[in-house]
């Protein structure tokens, strides 16, 4: 009636299902229910398992055939070579560890258990499946490589696309490009001559694989401890009334303008001149005016350029409404851009869902600590 | 003075032209009375330039047809099978084959070379010598004239809908934006179409010969009422033109006290204002303090934006140029107009006689039930509670009537 | 004693002509017991023939075809005078929206593919594509993607943002049904058919073919098919790059296309037409195929410069690859872009054109036979040459603005579409029809369909330049009186001759039907087809109609291009002259008298629709309940599980005769 592959997922599911009844009874933590959906989502997913188990007959032609089991499986066990022994004493070995040094260890440690408890489990159910052990590896394949291999190559290629990346992290900003182009190429040189060279043996080709493998592997483990290299990461558009009104150097960065839709296409562009003025250009006027006309309700594109020989920024103010009803005034906050180095540039996207005639004090371009550097912006 | 010495050589290339492309549309077909949206008819440069590139294209095109069909209808009968025997196995002429692989080439590069540049020349913008910003939404357009000295010198800014105007004979600059989905500006008698996409700042160059209505219409679709999404071109005099700027910013002025049209003013301000702006419209409070009435359609709809009221009867349309504001008979008046008398039959707008109540009357009434439009509460529920058109007010008869009354003075 | 059973005794097969030369696979050696039905519904759902799946992405694609074609004409109802009222405005839009999804990925691609799967193995000489199973996941990924689009409409209503899906239109806020969710879901499934083909297809042509077949001595449709199905391959990703992001910011609130956000719009439009041109040559190249197949033919001589259309057709499909922006005339990319793209553009009218002449030059000095195949032939000639002389026309940027988005550009793609690629279809279903289901559809009958569908194409399609240039735009609703205008060329006029040629066109449509009903009704006199009806030239002809379920008894030696041509044949060289040597039965006979033995066809399989069918569950999931994906989830788990750990091919010894009870019949009890 029931298969040894499924007796064994029987055994699993009740253990499950025990545990998770324990554990809702002993445990009264506010997380609880994190671990008791992991525990039941255990006992569906092995009863899931039983039942394909139960349904294919352990994949094995033979499975009912009652002198099967009698006559050579369970009688003549005779155990191959096992490495699962050796890395579950390594799981437990990293969840000690893990308990006193820190949780990822842990984690670790436990995952691996989980692996070599499951894999131990299949190839002791496989062993006992009859007493041709070419069978019983082949079933135990049949079973195991369609998890195997997906889950180790995924695992393998994270490996190599996570130390890849810390390289390129580490690695100047100048550098890098070099450093991915020579990879890049030796790569497909490697693979050129393999193909080209079909004599090759496999055993030469794995090795040299492996090493560059655990060369990358290593690398990224090194360049990972050491960090990455110093990268700016500023908000390009500031909200801050004391930042906003200040031209004192608080970060700069010089990448601020390229957002996608600031490489075309601007509402206007706003100057502030050799001459410590602010102007503003708008598309069909060449001319430097002091009076900008951006559209209502729309996002407006604007870019900011800085053609004076100092370090400035430009703020923009966003109006002060006054509710008819109540009388309460309330000013919208200003809005920024970052400090804008001699001849840099940045990008802004404003917009203004009231016409000028509504707020109290107009709607302006200006920077600060600057006198008179300002542009009116009429919405009409 | 200027301007007239460099038109006319256009002028006679022009005429010189329209011969030939008479002859041309003849044989292409293309050309016909009165479609306003014709594409073969330009009554501008940009549209010129387009067109002095299309048609000898499209002729080639033709004659290039025409040699093919009937080389392969002469195929087609002179050797059908009539017992002739077995023809010979040929794989082909390579000589043949690269002649008339070359040949298409060569043709392609005669064509290719007037392209580049007329893309190039329609990209200009250093000419200009008036701007409009024109904002798509669903499913009108805002025109917006920001101040400056071109255009006859534009003081303060004006807001307008259903209709752009521009002062004939005059390089027009727009600039095209849209507030929520991508449309597309297309007046086809003036310019090919750009299209108006959130975020982006397009310019289109806008130039008519003499004065008129052209028609045009959204050509990128943009949802539910696309089709109802239309747009009129009005070229005036540059004296007309300056007529209607002075009229647009001309000051408020309050209906009467006592008549019908101040009962609409109050009605409009408690019913309309919250989203059409009527500039100069205030109200008084019961301590006497006069406010300005703003209206705040970024709190009702979606795009943030409904049409300016201010000047409505000096438009001919309303509901994104759908609907006409004038009844047939005073449309057709205005749109036949000869040139020379356009601008004063414009100009005198929407009279009493002349309204289009009936049209006016439903859309005041229940706007969805005449345009299809996100437009109802349940419907409005998906969009944080804004709608995406006109509602239906729930107005009465009378209320209507006071209204229309009152809108038939914004002049 | 052993638990397996080993081959006991070989398999009997293919013993000479006549004998049944394949035993079917009777027992599984596998997870589940293989379906084993040779007959039978079962023996198609669970089939990894590509001849049976052929014939069912045919059947598919027609009926969607049908589908497609009347919301045509719902839609040209409703254009056929002003104000139109047969549909409201959501409908309207969501009907034209389907109508373009439904014709591009639900009939003339999988049609496409219908061809491919059944023709190519045969053109090749071989026994079925390189990854059966893979194969039918294919078309039940189609069926189920294709069910699962069509289900919106009674769900919500379909998708209406046009088939283009242009950002922002299509997000939540402005499109607050569930239809293009559903569209982007089921072209994302649907989406795994073509790609999963477009490898199968590749692998299989450059390994599977016959001896002596080298590349230039390949029949032209599946050199066509080759190249259409690297466009596949590479297209592909990019629009389930383009879906996925699209799913993400309707459903899950991401802002790639969000302006507020500072993306760009246009950003989506340039994704869509990076696959979206590609897309037109994925279209319309297996009509070209299909007629370089039948022109030869029906000619009596050889396609002309062969190589040169071989290679214009791989040109086309580089060069297809460059020119995706002049779509986006009009959006605004700027001078320089612009005048780049109008430039590439008319470039990929100089290999298109190759065709055209070649096809001209291949009737030229011919013997010309005038069966309905080749009157679908010719037809497309005259009909795409319009089409691609009014591309030229808006290759021309500055023209192009005034044209897009009207219906010239409505004119101008229907006669490439339909004159290029449907006309082209219906000459193949007319020329291997006999190859196929093994009797000729009536010549009079198509003959009818042809002109019908002629006229009604002309009517249809030809005024629509006329208003278009007069300035209607598509994907209007409605059009009024007042815009008409008058004379010659008012819309009111050539618009109501559009829609009367629309139902002229579906008539012509319905003589197909009819003929299909006339030749295989039960009561049908029609006699079954010569072996060589057309006195064709390629390798598909030297084998039975229809084709045995191995296809070739022998794998034929390759020798030339139009290899059974000149086997039939001989050519004199100097003078040119013809010569009859064999008929078409006596070549058969000496292939089939070297009959291989031990013939095992892949076995069929359960996995395929069970992977294929658990996908549109997950995607109501992803619309409406996420539990459903959890449900659906599992399904692909133990479909993939279950596929893994099958073997491609069953057991030798399962070619036996079913044993007599023992673990056999064990088994048997267990599926």
């Amino acid at each position: 009636m029931f298969t040894t592959g499924s007796k064994l997922f029987i055994g699993g599911t009740v253990l499950a299902v025990v545990a998770a009844i324990v554990f809702a009874v002993s445990y009264d933590g506010d997380r609880a229910w994190v671990a008791g959906i992991g525990l039941i989502a255990a006992a569906i997913a092995l009863s899931f398992l039983m039942g394909i188990n139960l349904w294919v007959r352990d994949s094995n032609v033979g499975g009912m055939q009652a002198d099967a089991t009698t006559t050579s499986a369970a009688a003549q066990s005779r155990p191959g070579n096992s490495m699962w022994p050796i890395v579950g004493a390594l799981g437990g070995a990293l969840v000690v560890i893990g308990i006193v040094a820190t949780p990822v260890v842990f984690k670790a440690g436990i995952v691996v258990l989980l692996i070599a408890l499951f894999e131990w489990l299949v190839q002791s159910w496989s062993e006992r499946a009859s007493a041709d052990p070419a069978f019983n590896a082949s079933i135990r394949a049949r079973l195991m490589h369609p998890l195997e291999f997906p889950v180790l190559g995924a695992v393998g290629l994270a490996v190599i696309i996570y130390s890849f990346s810390r390289i390129m992290l580490f690695l100047s900003k100048e550098a890098g490009p070099a450093v991915f182009v020579v990879i890049g190429a030796l790569i497909t040189v490697g693979g050129f001559l393999f193909a080209s060279k079909a004599t090759l043996k496999t055993s030469v080709v794995a090795g040299i694989s492996t090493i560059a493998a655990l060369g990358l592997v290593s690398t990224g483990a090194v360049m990972a401890i050491d960090g990455e290299r110093d990268m700016h990461e500023y908000p390009t558009v500031s909200n801050d009334p004391t930042v906003c009104s200040s031209n004192a150097e608080t970060e700069t960065d010089e990448r601020a303008s390229q957002t996608v839709a600031a490489k075309s296409n601007v509402a206007a562009t706003v100057i502030f001149n050799a001459d410590r003025q602010l102007y503003v250009q708008q598309i069909g006027t060449g001319a430097y005016s002091r009076v900008a006309t951006l559209q209502r309700s729309n996002p407006s594109p604007v870019m900011f350029r800085n053609l004076s020989d100092e370090a400035v920024r430009l703020k923009v103010n966003l109006g002060t409404f006054t509710d008819p009803a109540t009388g309460t005034v309330t000013s919208q906050p200003v809005t920024c851009t970052t400090l804008v180095e001699p001849d840099g540039r940045q990008f802004l996207s404003l917009q203004f869902p009231k016409s000028s005639l509504a707020t109290t004090q107009p709607y302006s371009f200006e920077v600060p600590e600057v006198e008179g550097a300002t542009v009116e912006i009429v919405v009409p | 003075m200027s301007r007239r010495d460099t038109r006319l050589p256009a002028r006679r290339r022009r005429t010189l032209g329209a011969v030939v492309a008479g002859a041309a549309a003849l044989v292409l077909g293309g050309c016909a009375q009165d479609a306003p949206q014709d594409t073969w008819q330009p009554a501008g440069d940009n549209a010129q330039k387009i067109h002095d590139l299309q048609w000898p294209v499209f002729l080639v095109a033709g004659v290039i047809g025409v040699i093919v069909l009937a080389v392969v209808a002469f195929a087609v009968v002179r050797f059908r099978d009539r017992g002739q025997p077995m023809p010979e196995q040929s794989h082909g002429k390579p000589a043949l084959e690269i002649a008339l692989t070359i040949l298409p080439a060569l043709i392609l590069v005669g064509v290719g070379i007037p392209t580049v540049s007329t893309v190039f020349d329609l990209a200009e913008e250093a000419d200009t010598e008036c701007i409009i910003n024109v904002t798509g939404q669903q499913w009108w357009w805002e025109y917006d004239y920001p101040v400056q000295d071109g255009c006859g010198g534009i003081s303060a800014p004006i807001v307008t809908s259903g209709q752009l105007v521009i002062p004939a004979d005059t390089n027009v600059l727009l600039r095209l934006t849209s507030r929520d989905v991508i449309h597309s500006f297309w007046i086809p008698k003036l310019n090919g179409k750009k299209d108006t996409v959130p975020g982006r700042v397009h310019t289109l160059r806008m130039q008519a010969d003499e004065p008129g209505i052209y028609a045009g219409q959204c050509t990128e679709f943009c949802g539910l009422s696309h089709a109802n999404m239309k747009m009129e071109a009005v070229a005036l005099f540059p004296a007309d033109f300056q007529t209607w700027v002075a009229n647009q910013l001309e000051d408020y002025q309050a209906p009467a006290e006592g008549s019908l049209a101040a009962e609409g003013e109050a009605t409009f301000t408690a019913n309309c204002a919250y989203c059409h702006q009527v500039n100069g419209l205030t109200t008084t409070a019961p301590d006497g303090s006069v406010t300005p009435v703003l209206a705040n359609p970024d709190e009702f709809v979606v795009s943030g934006a409904a049409p300016n009221l201010t000047n409505l009867m000096t438009r001919n349309t309303f509901a994104g140029a759908t609907w006409d504001l004038l009844t047939e008979e005073c449309r057709d008046r205005v749109w036949n107009a000869p040139p020379e008398e356009f601008g004063e039959r414009y100009l005198a707008g929407v009279s009493a006689d002349c309204l289009n109540e009936v049209d006016l009357r439903e859309w005041i009434r229940n706007a969805p039930a005449k345009k299809p439009m996100y437009a109802t509460a349940d419907q409005a529920a998906n969009s944080g509670g804004k709608f995406r058109g006109m509602p239906a007010l729930g107005l009465n008869e009378s209320q209507i009537d006071q209204i229309i009354a009152y809108l038939l003075e914004r002049h | 004693m052993a638990i397996i059973e080993r081959p006991s005794t070989p398999a009997v097969v293919g013993a000479g002509a006549g004998a049944p030369a394949v035993v079917t696979p009777s027992q599984a050696y596998g997870v589940l017991r293989r379906p084993v039905a040779a007959t039978g519904w079962r023996s198609w759902v669970f089939t990894v023939d590509h001849k049976k799946l052929g014939i069912m992405y045919g059947v598919v694609s027609l009926f969607f075809f049908l589908v497609g074609g009347f919301e045509a004409l719902l839609i040209r109802l409703q254009l056929a005078g002003p104000e139109g009222t047969v549909l409201s405005a959501g409908l309207y839009n969501e009907m034209f929206t389907m109508h373009a999804t439904t014709m591009v990925f639900l009939f003339v691609m999988p049609m496409a593919a219908a061809f491919a799967n059944y023709l190519v193995p045969l053109q090749i000489g071989a026994r079925d594509v390189a990854f059966p199973r893979i194969n039918a996941f294919g078309f039940w990924c189609f069926l189920a993607g294709a069910i699962f689009i069509n289900t919106s409409w009674f769900l919500g209503g379909a998708a209406d943002g046009g088939w283009f899906m242009y950002q922002p239109n299509a997000n939540a806020l402005f499109s607050p049904s569930h239809g293009i969710d559903f569209w982007g879901l089921g072209l994302q499934i649907t989406g795994i058919a073509s790609l999963t083909g477009a490898v199968n297809l590749i692998v299989t042509i450059l390994n599977m073919r016959a001896p002596g077949m080298s590349l230039m001595k390949m029949p032209i449709f599946t050199w066509m098919i080759l190249v259409i199905q690297f466009l596949l391959l590479f297209a592909m990703p990019v629009i389930t790059v383009a879906l996925f992001l699209l799913m993400f910011q309707r459903e899950f609130g991401a802002t790639f296309f969000d302006v507020s956000a500072g993306a760009d719009p246009l950003l989506w439009q340039h994704l869509f037409w990076i696959f979206g041109h590609p897309e037109v040559y994925i279209i319309v190249l297996p009509g070209f195929g299909i007629v370089s197949e039948v022109l030869p033919v029906f000619a009596r001589k050889p396609l002309f410069g062969y190589r040169f259309v071989v290679f214009s057709g791989a040109a086309i499909g580089f060069v297809g690859w460059g020119v995706w922006a002049h779509h986006m005339f009009a959006s605004g990319l700027g001078p320089v872009s612009v005048a780049v793209f109008s430039v590439a553009t008319m470039l990929i009218a100089i290999p298109t054109g190759v065709k055209i002449v070649n096809w001209t030059m291949t009737l030229w000095g011919g013997k010309i036979w005038f069966s309905t195949a080749m009157l679908f032939a010719i037809g497309l000639i005259v009909e795409f040459t319009i089409g691609g002389l009014s591309g030229v026309t808006h290759a021309v940027a500055p023209s192009d603005t005034q044209q897009t988005d009207t219906y010239y550009i409505v004119a101008h793609f229907h006669y490439t579409i339909f004159g290029g690629a449907v006309l082209g279809l219906f000459a193949g279903f007319y020329y291997w029809w006999p190859k196929i289901f093994g009797k000729r559809l009536s010549e009079s009958l198509g003959k009818w369909n042809f002109w019908l569908m002629i006229i009604g194409m002309n009517l249809t399609f030809g005024p629509m330049h006329i208003i278009g240039l007069q300035g209607q735009p598509r994907r209007m609703m409605n059009w009024t009186e007042a815009r008409a205008g008058e004379g010659f060329f008012n819309l009111g006029f050539w618009n109501r001759v559009a829609s009367v040629g629309s139902l002229i066109l579906a008539v012509g449509v319905a003589f197909f039907i009819v003929n299909i009903w006339v030749t295989h009704r039960p009561s049908s006199k029609t006699p079954k087809s010569e072996l060589d009806p057309w006195d064709a030239r390629s390798l598909e002809w030297i084998t039975q109609n229809p084709p045995k379920e191995h296809n070739f008894d022998s794998i034929p030696t390759v020798h030339a291009l139009d290899e059974f041509f000149h086997r039939k044949y001989e050519v004199d060289h100097d003078t040119g002259e013809v010569t009859k040597v064999a008929s078409a039965e006596e070549i058969l006979a000496a292939e089939e008298a070297k009959a291989d033995h031990h013939i095992h066809l892949p076995s069929p399989s359960y996995w395929p629709i069970i992977l294929a069918f658990s996908l549109p569950v997950m995607g109501y999931g992803v619309i409406f309940n996420r539990f459903l994906i959890v449900a659906g989830a599992l399904g692909v788990l133990l479909a993939m599980f279950g596929w893994a750990l099958e073997p491609s091919v069953a057991d030798d010894s399962d070619y036996d005769p079913p044993a007599e009870g023992g673990s056999n019949k064990e088994l048997a009890t267990i599926g």
